[in-house]
């Protein structure tokens, strides 16, 4: 077949077009808490745009608190996400459109299931700085995925960008307490396919927080 | 009505003629069945200890078939898939599609796009009969052949005399396909003139967007051959080919449509003398050049050029060969060179590869029950290690109605010039891929790169994917009008060249370039029934089954500290993936077959029937592990059904009509190159 391929990976900027989020309800009573298949919420960041020269975005940052089980507009957020960028609110802002740092929050990426990840290993945690996410800057977690060491993985065949199992990010809260999280779905459908109009930036994800600051979830 | 079926092939002129009478147009199965592709030299299908399948005339004609595509893809175990790259191509025995060549008369088709080759390219309308070999045929053929070779044989005239065929086909989406070959032999002076046209509209599977599946375009193709016997002892022959295509080329860019031409246009003249010394020895030399060229272009619509391309690539072949033939042992030595150029967009210079190579080849029969063939052969490449390719095939005839074979092979393909050249920025996304020998140069020059792989590791020139391939094989014919075909095969791949990061650039741009990285291996099972009930009822049953695996992927997922991991979607928790999870590599289906039903009315009407099966499989990674694992979303298996009459009207004339995928699957999102249910209709009327 002359099938007609030219071009078509443009379409992999519609997945930038819009910014929204995805957080989840408290359901267990106990210190230690799990939360699955949560409500979806759904914001609207018209505002996020993509440069398409250079890929920077802008936009604003969507702030979420581990300890609040939701997205915040305060302070003390723990980790922030923008598109397919996650900042910490620890260390230092890379340029002027992200929220300045005012806690003490730092992040890495564990190697397995949220089960199987059940310590902090404080050694490994890292914060933002001038030049880049934390993540970002040391390959832990790679914007466009490509690297296959970040969180998630970005396809040249579908476009698609998808969270990788068995990636737990281990946080640091803005105030010294310990989360682990591990997002599951980047995209506003469970089945994306950005061609027919499917944008991501709808994190979708688990997370055990705990609130009396051991290292031992 | 006589002498209607005749098997003629070039090579074997001097040395097997046969004819047959009959008064039907049946074809007998057992005539047909020599082969050249296999050995170089004219051989029986029963002697020889590799699989191997021969596609008659009248199984191309069966259900009216244009190109290549429609023939070949109703083979058992070839199925034409779409490479992550976009590119439509064939899978053999579970490799990729630039692991087996295309020959047409012996002389290889040039031009692939990311390793495949268009086999809608590929007219069929004056072929006699495709040869399949599969199994490694590097000994004979070198690059390209790791995994098999497809060998179109062009019909050649037995009779003195003009014959002229013509044929007109109209079928769905508008297409049009019409051929004209002319023939004249006079003695020992032939010649062969074909002209062959095709259009087509087109179409489109998903209508919300502005774009079509398959744009409109038409092609043609223009093929001659002239031989003359100038004595008994020397042979001439001469064939070119020219092949056009025109194709709308309509893109999208964010806003704004695009529009442009895509072309593509090829020629290939080949010529050679055969020198026959005595009935033990002789002689051939060839000297062919083909060239391959494509170009594309976008205009925006204001008519302001957005993006163009071309690709022209030439090859230059010369070989000679020599037989010889004592008391049942064949050997041919051949020895030839070749030279191929490329000019493309996106290359850091115009490359030319050399090389020479030299094979050998003895095959023989002992006892009258054992075959042998053992080949090798050395192909050294300019600025390459020398690669030798060796085969070793023994096939035993336990009774007369049991034979067993077994082949054991290496062979090898060469890094393409894109591997070695490329230079490409996609400025949208923002990725860069650098062949690989070019890529220590280009990164030296450019400020601001971190390195993710160490550079030295892109100083050695990459290797040729080589590959182990073994088949074993039973055929069993316990009656005249049953047989059984079973053979097991397994291929290992191994430094397959894959793409892989290799540094980054100021914002965040990512570096690719070519690596020697994973090694694979397809293994499984080949059954081919046909059974003939009586002289009106013939069925025939294929069936594959195929386990293809990325050895490294095996060998990690075992290990304890293994980091697959694969998100369980119903309790949407991550789980740590076993070795069954892992389903192997991309767009393989486990299982394919097929069951063709061929009913005899009279002696002038034939009706055929086939059904294709394909089971699931998936194109890409779902769940972001980059392997296919039992989480994955897979494409659901599916199955094509074509129905076709054929009526022969008077000796010189014959129609078909026929319905393919007669139950409309379509599947718009994954599957591109299925369109639905297509209805053709043909007429061929010859002249004498």
């Amino acid at each position: 077949m002359i099938a007609n391929n030219s071009m078509k990976s443009t379409s992999f900027f519609f997945l930038f077009s819009l910014f929204l989020f995805t957080a989840c309800e408290k359901s267990s009573p106990e210190e230690i808490l799990w939360w699955h298949n949560a409500d979806v919420i759904e914001l609207d960041a018209s505002d996020f745009e993509l440069n398409i020269a250079d890929t920077s975005a802008t936009g604003d940052f969507i702030k979420f608190s581990f300890s609040e089980g939701s997205i915040v507009t305060n302070e003390d957020w723990d980790v922030a996400f923008r598109g397919t960028t996650l900042i910490v609110n620890g260390g230092d802002k890379a340029n002027n459109d992200q929220p300045g740092r005012t806690g003490d929050a730092a992040v890495y990426i564990a190697t397995g299931s949220m089960s199987e990840i059940n310590s902090v290993d404080t050694n490994r945690l890292l914060q933002d700085n001038s030049s880049g996410s934390a993540i970002l800057n040391n390959i832990m977690i790679d914007d466009l995925g490509v690297s296959g060491q970040g969180w998630a993985s970005y396809s040249f065949s579908t476009h698609l960008f998808s969270p990788r199992a068995g990636r737990v990010l281990v946080f640091r809260t803005h105030n010294n307490k310990y989360a682990k999280m591990e997002i599951i779905y980047f995209y506003n459908s469970l089945n994306p396919n950005t061609g027919s109009g499917d944008i991501g930036g709808y994190y979708t994800f688990n997370y055990v927080y705990q609130s009396t600051g051991e290292i031992n979830f | 009505m006589k002498n209607f079926v005749i098997i003629f092939f070039m090579l074997s002129a001097y040395f097997s003629f046969s004819q047959n009478q009959k008064d039907t147009i049946v074809f007998d199965r057992k005539l047909e069945e020599v082969t050249i592709s296999a050995t170089k030299t004219s051989k029986s299908i029963d002697e020889l200890p590799i699989p191997i399948t021969i596609i008659s005339e009248k199984e191309i004609q069966e259900f009216s078939a244009s190109k290549l595509y429609d023939v070949i893809t109703k083979q058992t175990g070839i199925v034409s898939v779409t490479t992550k790259t976009g590119t439509e191509g064939l899978q053999m025995q579970g490799l990729d599609a630039s692991f087996t060549t295309i020959l047409i008369d012996g002389f290889p088709i040039i031009g692939r796009s990311f390793g495949a080759l268009d086999l809608n390219r590929i007219s069929v309308s004056d072929i006699e009969s495709i040869e399949v070999v599969k199994g490694p045929s590097s000994s004979l053929y070198g690059s390209n052949a790791l995994g098999g070779v497809i060998n179109l044989i062009s019909k050649k005239q037995i009779d003195d005399g003009p014959i002229i065929n013509t044929s007109l086909k109209h079928a769905s989406h508008n297409t049009t396909h019409s051929s004209l070959i002319y023939k004249y032999k006079e003695g020992t002076f032939q010649i062969s003139n074909s002209f062959d046209y095709y259009k087509t509209d087109g179409y489109d599977l998903i209508d919300s967007d502005v774009l079509s599946t398959v744009n409109p375009y038409s092609n043609y193709t223009f093929r001659s051959n002239v031989r003359y016997e100038l004595s008994d002892k020397l042979l001439l022959n001469a064939n070119g080919h020219y092949y056009k295509q025109e194709q709308i080329n309509i893109a999208t860019d964010s806003s704004s449509l695009l529009k442009g031409e895509s072309n593509i246009k090829e020629w290939s003249f080949g010529t050679s003398a055969k020198y026959l010394m005595n009935s033990n020895f002789y002689q051939q030399l060839e000297i062919y050049k083909t060239n391959y060229r494509t170009d594309e272009f976008l205009n925006t619509e204001d008519g302001v050029l957005y993006e163009d391309n071309y690709f022209d690539h030439t090859l230059l072949q010369s070989e000679m060969k020599s037989y010889f033939t004592y008391k049942g042992l064949n050997s041919i030595v051949g020895f030839g060179i070749t030279k191929e150029e490329l000019s493309r967009r996106d290359f850091s210079n115009n490359p030319e590869q050399d090389l020479k190579f030299i094979y050998g080849q003895l095959d023989a029969t002992a006892f009258n029950k054992v075959n042998i063939i053992l080949g090798s052969r050395y192909d050294n490449y300019t600025n390459y290690t020398p690669v030798v390719s060796n085969k070793l095939a023994l096939g035993f005839s336990v009774t007369n109605k049991i034979q067993i074979n077994g082949s054991v092979g290496t062979g090898f393909k060469t890094p393409d010039f894109r591997q070695k050249y490329f230079d490409f920025t996609n400025s949208t996304i923002g990725y860069i891929v650098l062949g690989r020998d070019v890529a220590v140069d280009r990164l030296e020059a450019m400020q601001n790169v971190q390195e993710v792989v160490p550079f030295s590791e892109l100083s050695s020139p990459l290797k040729s994917e080589t590959s182990l391939n073994i088949n074993f094989g039973v055929k069993y014919n316990p009656a005249n009008n049953l047989s059984f075909d079973f053979n097991l095969f397994n291929n290992k791949v191994y430094d397959l060249i894959e793409w892989k990061l290799v540094a980054k650039y100021q914002n965040n741009t990512n570096i690719y370039s070519y690596f020697n990285v994973n090694q694979v291996e397809t293994k499984g099972l080949e059954f081919n029934a046909s059974y003939k009930k009586t002289d009106n009822w013939e069925i025939k049953f294929g069936y594959q089954l195929l386990y293809a695996y990325d050895t490294e992927v095996v060998k990690d997922i075992e290990k304890d500290d293994s980091d697959y991991y694969a998100l369980d979607t119903e309790t949407l928790t991550s789980t740590k993936l076993n070795k069954d999870d892992y389903f192997g590599l991309f767009n393989r289906s486990r299982h394919m077959g097929n069951i063709k039903l061929n009913y005899h009315l009279n002696n002038k009407t034939d009706l055929n029937a086939m059904i294709t099966y394909r089971s699931k499989y998936a194109l890409s990674d779902s769940n972001g592990n980059d392997i296919l694992d039992a989480y994955d979303k897979f494409i659901e298996g599916y199955s094509l059904c074509d129905v076709g009459i054929t009526h022969q009207i008077s000796l010189l004339r014959s129609f078909q009509i026929g319905v393919k995928n007669i139950f409309g699957f379509i599947n718009p999102e994954y599957i591109s190159n299925i369109t639905g249910r297509l209805y053709y209709m043909s007429v061929k009327i010859n002249f004498k």
